[in-house]
């Protein structure tokens, strides 16, 4: 048993239930009630915060750097900018495995943050933890050694995971696009200038509130205005009812006139342990077939993991 | 905010539909320059109507002096969603039945 697991046993011991993030490239298990209320779509640099109901206790900072930094050096620049401008005091050296830091108390409160570099992603990230009383030390040990970059899945797959969804996405890129309400996320992925490739993830709550017609109907209404729909079919996948159609438009450009047809597969259906609707849809020349799009680049629930075999 | 209550307007009487939304009438106080004659020429309104839809109706129900964070609770439950979502479409339906007079916030001082 490695020394995350032993953290992560420590904190299902003290009933501290944990979920697991996947953003720009990093996993992290953070504890189950903590949600992400700010978030970035820059891949090169950004910051996502986590709250809890009282207040904000967790920020996952990044910012690709070319190399390794002097951590030394930057460390003591930081810790004496915190403690002239920042109104930082008791600073207290922390290190974890691979994470170095300072604990130090900010406008009444405890604060740890610490950073570590991650070679293959050529990423230095900084964990920030807030804490409403004392350290929780093992909280924050599990949650440090849970930090790790997430492997691409096959060759060009990249996993993300937030918001209740489990998705994979073709290419390295942040999001273009990410509208995430109450009890709706929009999250759109593009590839190219202008975008060649474009993937599209919801997740949708108070389905009956809003959802009149059938999943299926809802779907026919998604599709792009100038998107012909060619077929249209549902498959039952563990005790999911999926919905996919497949369709095209004209390219633009030069494309259109040698009669050249953009392809257009979206996948739609309730998971029926959280209620919600979960819809994805692919625009580009060679998107995975329809049927392959349900749980093989988008999941709900464990029912229906992530798989990236199936011709994808 | 969690800390509040939501206390219904005393002044407000529901009627709730068959389609599950309500309607809430709450009795409105004359103008105190609006007397006499000038009351019978105008005839203000004695009472404003509102119709909640069935997520407000629901809010509404719940305003029964719990707290804000227990409303937000139960929401989050009924409707599967994350105590954050709860809270965002809770916290603006309350706040849309503040501005029409229905509930009142309050803040128990007492406590401690």
């Amino acid at each position: 048993m490695g020394v995350a697991e032993t953290s992560l046993l420590f904190l299902w011991w003290h009933g501290v239930d944990m979920r697991l993030w996947v953003w720009r490239h990093f996993r992290m298990e953070l504890p189950a009630d903590w949600e992400m209320l700010q978030l970035s779509r820059d891949p090169a640099a950004g910051r996502c915060v986590f709250a809890d109901r009282y207040q904000y206790r967790f920020e996952f900072n990044w910012r690709q750097v070319p190399g390794r930094p002097d951590f030394e050096r930057m460390l003591s620049d930081y810790q004496a900018r915190l403690t002239t401008a920042g109104g930082l005091t008791d600073p207290q050296p922390e290190k974890r495995g691979v994470w170095r830091g300072l604990r130090g108390k900010q406008g009444g409160r405890w604060i740890s943050r610490l950073g570590a570099y991650f070679e293959r992603e050529a990423c230095l990230v900084e964990a920030v933890f807030i804490w409403p009383g004392d350290p929780d030390v093992a909280l924050q040990r599990a949650i440090l050694e849970g930090m790790q970059p997430e492997p691409p899945w096959g060759e060009d797959l990249r996993r993300w995971r937030a918001f209740g969804m489990d998705w994979l996405v073709s290419g390295g890129e942040g999001p273009a696009e990410c509208r995430v309400q109450p009890a709706s996320t929009h999250i759109t992925f593009c590839k190219g200038k202008p975008p060649r490739q474009r993937e599209t993830f919801v997740r949708l709550g108070l389905v009956p509130e809003w959802l009149k017609g059938t999943v299926r109907d809802w779907l026919a209404l998604q599709k792009p205005a100038d998107v012909s729909i060619r077929r249209r079919d549902v498959f039952a996948s563990a005790g999911h009812s999926v919905e996919w159609v497949e369709g095209d438009r004209p390219v633009r450009g030069l494309g259109r006139l040698r009669g050249r047809r953009e392809v257009y597969r979206a996948a739609a259906w309730m998971c029926p342990r959280d209620g919600r609707l979960y819809c994805i849809s692919v625009e580009r020349h060679a998107a995975p077939r329809a049927a392959d799009l349900a749980g093989g680049r988008l999941s709900c629930c464990g029912d229906f993991p992530l798989r990236a075999h199936r011709g994808l | 905010m969690l800390e509040a209550k939501a206390i219904r307007n005393a002044a407000a009487s529901a009627e709730t539909r068959a389609d599950g939304t309500v309607r809430v009438t709450v009795r409105t106080q004359p103008l105190p320059w609006m007397t006499g004659a000038l009351r019978w020429i105008i005839r203000p309104k004695q009472a404003k109507p509102f119709t909640l839809d069935r997520l407000g109706a629901e809010v509404w129900g719940l305003c029964d002096g719990r707290r804000v964070e227990e409303m937000i609770e139960t929401f989050a439950e009924r409707h599967k969603l994350t105590f954050h979502e709860a809270r965002a479409s809770v916290s603006s339906y309350l706040r849309s039945l503040v501005q029409r007079g229905i509930v009142a916030v309050a803040y128990d001082n007492t406590a401690d």
